[in-house]
């Protein structure tokens, strides 16, 4: 594939975190002796984050959203592409000042913390790590920031609930002063009622330490209470970016139709979402070098699947179809 | 299911715990008394263990109607007080056991951190090594190197410990397979923490309690074989008192004197029993029972 | 008036730890009518899985349990001999649980586990019980049933496993199903397929279905009533218009508005959050336990037994609050 996905934005600030055209396979092979698969976990990823701002990730299973943030973050290094933060070059910055720029936060709060340090000792560890210095009063004035009682400064992880870790996990990600946040479901493990404390707390930090988020979730609500723009990604790419409200009302996209679709509100009397029967999610490995939503999509033509989808950009909205008349239809 | 979630975290009592577990107690009472004989033989011991008196020789144990109040549990071909030669015989047992466990301990812990850690073909360099290893006939490897090195205590805990690494390699590894998912593997490496601290200072401690257990099997495993090869001739030297050595000194007077034999014998079982009592019990606690 | 399908009052179950008796269920009751769902919304820990357990049969084994009622089809089996109501699990009721790798045993095909307990209840033959399996499966919407029954389970994806484990579940033609979290680890759009199969299935079936569940979209989309559970209480309960529409109990309130809902929550504004956590359930509690955390408690709150105010259309709330009835008919 020559045409990478470049998102005609009218970005009103510079990017604060940008991605260009990242890539990652991965070759599998099935069996001992079987003839190894070339996976595309990330097929030519761009997105592009205004400083401040928080843009939504969303997609299924499978859809490389883990992959692609694993690469924002550092941990991997994408077969091509690129990853800058505020205008320098992320794998080419020494990893001291890496981490001052980017910092995750984990889905599972559980698995988050090593379960046998101390909670004071986790928040203040990337400071040792990093030779700082006044190491447990940071850490204290970080974990009362969000809202972490300081007397949990000699607990272990296994002592606290399920939202009072990720409290930690988050005191953890922001001691360094990082500009960038990347959030990777981080509520999808908690209750509806923690989840709330969580979704607020992110929210104020964000406002108050100016960051740029980029928040992972296959929750759409979520995702729309949080993000000023929002990305969908099928099968390793992206298919449409709009901001939040638009895409959640007028979703474009087939896949992002699809996904709205099946999001069940709370409120009783919408009858249950009409969904194409007997369609099996497309095997990754199958999947078709054009569209790749093309098996499952209702508007597809034999020809969609040949090429890739083309980018039709609308002012602060793009997505990639090939049928977009009909789609509206 | 979310049980847990309702009882409160914070373990009450583990102290308890652990004591209501009776194989620790007992296990863990049997290895102090024994830790406690080694460690003071010079002031418990009645005699000196070296000194033969060739008038007292095969003196017998308090019980019988020949025996000596001053040589409690008699004397052997020598006429070395056989209390003192047992006490003393704690020393090298319980030295090769845990001196055998921090060599081996050292080479198949880090051997199996590197191994699940990193995977691909470091794991699979290191899983062929352990599988050569199993391999290897302890025994005759041991004899091989001893006839090179000469008979010694430092030759024999440097051999076992060169030899009995694969097990704490082989659970070491699958422990660090499963935590090297784990989220905060992935937070440690974006703070910028380096690979030996990641295995050492994080990974490690949070398989305590399964090396604890691995390390009593062991020295259990190492102790038998210093008496195994003690008693071939392979591994303390003489005069020195090991429990090993002491059931090949008798063995010519087995038929005379049987408890010459038998006194070190029940000592080795002894000692053996008590540590696979405690890592047992261990496992119990613990919950991690891998093998 | 027929008897209910299944008529549980006053269920307690206690659980035996190194701290004291876990109170895990106290007092909780169910009432559900042949051909409706009853959903049973909670947060973790409060014990609607465990209801479902105690109901299967489940329990830990140093598990206690005593009920007021325990009725089966008008049959109360509360003072019977365990084996009674074990003897009806299977053929009269039978469970869906939220990983299908836990009920599907990995080294048995799917026919044969899907026909075993055929043979056995039934007394059909191989063949009959086949063709059975073939028509369920078809049924729940796998493609080529035939083939697919001589496949062992991890040749099926994860929402096809989920749809087998429904088949499995409903061969037998039970008259209860019991659904924990059946879709909750399921990606959006396959969610949907699959509580359109079960709400098609229990149509046709006549089934009673209990549906446990964290996710009030799942409940406000497929239920007819709800049943809300607080620390192993059921605390209100109604049919699913009325309970959304003004739901009684404080705690209720909370969980509606701590989920951002799209349209209905201003993106970027802090959720009305739930304070506090729920109370350590060993050695019991009084009075109401979500008092801790109720902005309205009052001294009445902390005494038992505390006031059930039942509604007109159905249902109803424990709380001490008076003016509950004029909102809700």
């Amino acid at each position: 594939m020559t045409a990478p996905q470049t998102a005609q934005m009218t970005a009103p600030r510079q990017p604060m975190i940008h991605l260009r055209d990242l890539r990652k396979t991965y070759s599998v092979r099935q069996g001992m002796f079987g003839k190894p698969k070339e996976l595309h976990a990330v097929d030519g990823l761009s997105l592009e984050v205004p400083e401040g701002t928080t843009l939504g990730l969303v997609g299924e299973s499978g859809c490389g959203k883990s992959t692609a943030m694993s690469m924002a973050v550092g941990l991997l290094r994408p077969d091509s592409g690129s990853v800058s933060i505020g205008g320098h070059d992320l794998y080419a910055l020494p990893v001291a000042e890496r981490v001052r720029l980017i910092q995750p936060v984990f889905q599972n709060p559980r698995a988050a913390l090593n379960p046998v340090r101390r909670i004071g000792d986790l928040v203040g560890q990337p400071l040792r790590l990093h030779g700082g210095r006044d190491i447990a009063r940071k850490a204290r004035e970080m974990m009362d920031r969000v809202g972490l009682p300081t007397r949990l400064f000699d607990a272990y992880p296994g002592e606290l609930s399920g939202g009072q870790r990720q409290r930690a996990a988050i005191a953890r990600a922001l001691i360094l002063e990082p500009k960038v946040l990347v959030c990777d479901e981080p509520t999808s493990a908690l209750d509806v009622s923690v989840q709330a404390q969580v979704l607020n707390l992110l929210l104020e930090l964000k406002r108050d330490m100016q960051l740029t988020m980029i928040f992972v979730s296959h929750n759409l609500a979520v995702v729309e209470h949080v993000s000023d723009r929002v990305a969908v990604m099928y099968l390793g790419r992206k298919v449409e970016e709009a901001p939040a409200p638009a895409l959640f009302k007028t979703p474009r996209h087939p896949y992002s139709r699809m996904l709205v679709g099946a999001t069940l509100v709370p409120e009783p009397g919408h009858p249950l979402p009409a969904q194409p029967k007997g369609q099996p999610p497309a095997d990754p490995f199958l999947a078709p070098m054009g569209c790749r939503f093309a098996p499952r999509c209702a508007f597809a033509q034999p020809s969609c699947a040949e090429r890739p989808a083309p980018a039709i950009t609308e002012p602060a909205r793009s997505f990639w179809c090939h049928r977009p008349e009909a789609v509206t239809a | 299911m979310t049980l847990e979630t309702a009882i409160a975290p914070r373990p009450v009592s583990r102290l308890r715990k652990v004591l209501r577990n009776s194989g620790v107690t007992l296990g863990g009472l049997l290895i102090l008394i024994v830790a406690l004989l080694a460690i003071l033989a010079p002031l418990i011991a009645p005699h000196d263990p070296y000194a033969q008196d060739l008038t007292q020789r095969f003196l017998p144990p308090f019980w019988h109607d020949r025996a000596v109040p001053e040589h409690l549990l008699g004397t052997d071909h020598l006429g070395r007080d056989y209390v003192s030669r047992l006490i003393y015989g704690a020393r090298v047992s319980l030295g090769v056991g845990v001196g055998v466990v921090i060599v081996s301990g050292f080479i198949g812990i880090s051997l199996g951190l590197i191994a699940g850690y990193f995977g691909g073909w470091i794991d699979m360099v290191i899983s062929f090594a352990t599988t050569i290893r199993l391999s290897l006939p302890i025994v005759l490897v041991a004899l091989a190197a001893v006839a090179m090195g000469g008979a010694s205590f430092t030759t024999l805990v440097t051999v076992l410990g060169l030899l009995l690494w694969d097990r704490f390699a082989v659970v070491t590894r699958a422990a660090t397979q499963s935590l090297r998912h784990q989220e905060f593997i992935s937070g440690l490496q974006a703070i910028g923490a380096r690979w030996p601290r990641i295995l050492f200072l994080e990974i490690l401690p949070n398989m305590r309690g399964t090396i604890l257990v691995v390390m009593t099997l062991e020295i259990a495993n190492a102790i038998l074989l210093e008496s195994a090869l003690s008693f071939l001739g392979l591994g303390v030297r003489p005069p020195m008192p090991s429990w090993g050595l002491m059931i090949a000194e008798g063995r010519e007077n087995i038929l005379f004197d049987p408890w010459l034999v038998a006194l070190p014998g029940a000592m080795i079982c002894l000692l053996v029993l008590a540590v696979n009592l405690l890592g047992d019990g261990m496992r119990d606690l613990t919950g991690e029972a891998r093998k | 008036m027929t008897a209910p399908l299944l008529d549980i009052d006053d269920l307690h179950v206690t659980i035996p730890t190194d701290r004291g008796d876990l109170h895990a269920l106290r007092g909780a009751g169910l009432r559900l009518e042949s051909g409706k769902t009853l959903c049973l919304v909670g947060e973790s820990g409060c014990g609607k899985s465990l209801t479902a357990m105690s109901l299967m049969g489940l329990l830990p084994r140093k598990a206690r349990q005593s009920a007021g009622r325990f009725a089966l089809m008008g049959t109360d089996y509360a003072g019977k001999a365990p084996k009674a109501w074990a003897n009806l699990r299977g053929r009269d009721m039978a469970m869906i649980f939220q990983d299908p790798n836990q009920s599907l045993n990995p080294t048995m095909t799917v026919g044969v586990q899907m026909t075993e307990a055929l043979r056995h209840f039934e007394k059909l033959s191989k063949a009959q019980a086949e063709d059975r399996a073939i028509a369920m499966l078809d049924r729940v919407g796998i493609a080529d049933p035939r083939s697919r029954l001589g496949q062992y389970p991890h040749q099926f994806s994860g929402g096809q496993r989920q749809r087998l484990m429904i088949a499995s579940a409903l061969i037998g033609r039970p008259k209860l199903l019991i659904a924990d979290e059946p879709t909750t680890a399921l990606d959006v759009t396959i969610q949907a397929q699959i509580l359109q199969v079960i709400a098609e299935l229990q149509d046709e079936l006549g089934l009673g279905l209990l549906l446990i569940t964290h996710d009030l979209g799942v409940a406000a989309a497929i239920a007819d009533d709800v049943a809300v559970m607080y620390a192993g209480r059921v605390i209100e309960t109604g049919p699913v218009a009325q309970l959304f529409a003004v739901p009684a109990h404080p705690y209720t309130q909370g969980l509606m508005v701590a989920i951002p809902v799209p349209g209905r929550t201003r993106p970027g504004t802090p959720l009305p959050a739930i304070s506090g956590r729920v109370p350590g359930l060993i050695g019991g509690v009084t009075g109401c336990a979500f008092r801790d955390r109720c902005a309205l408690a009052g001294d009445g709150c902390a005494s038992d037994p505390l006031p059930r105010h039942a509604f007109a259309s159905g249902g109803f709330v424990e709380c001490t609050r008076p003016s509950l009835s004029e909102t809700r008919p």
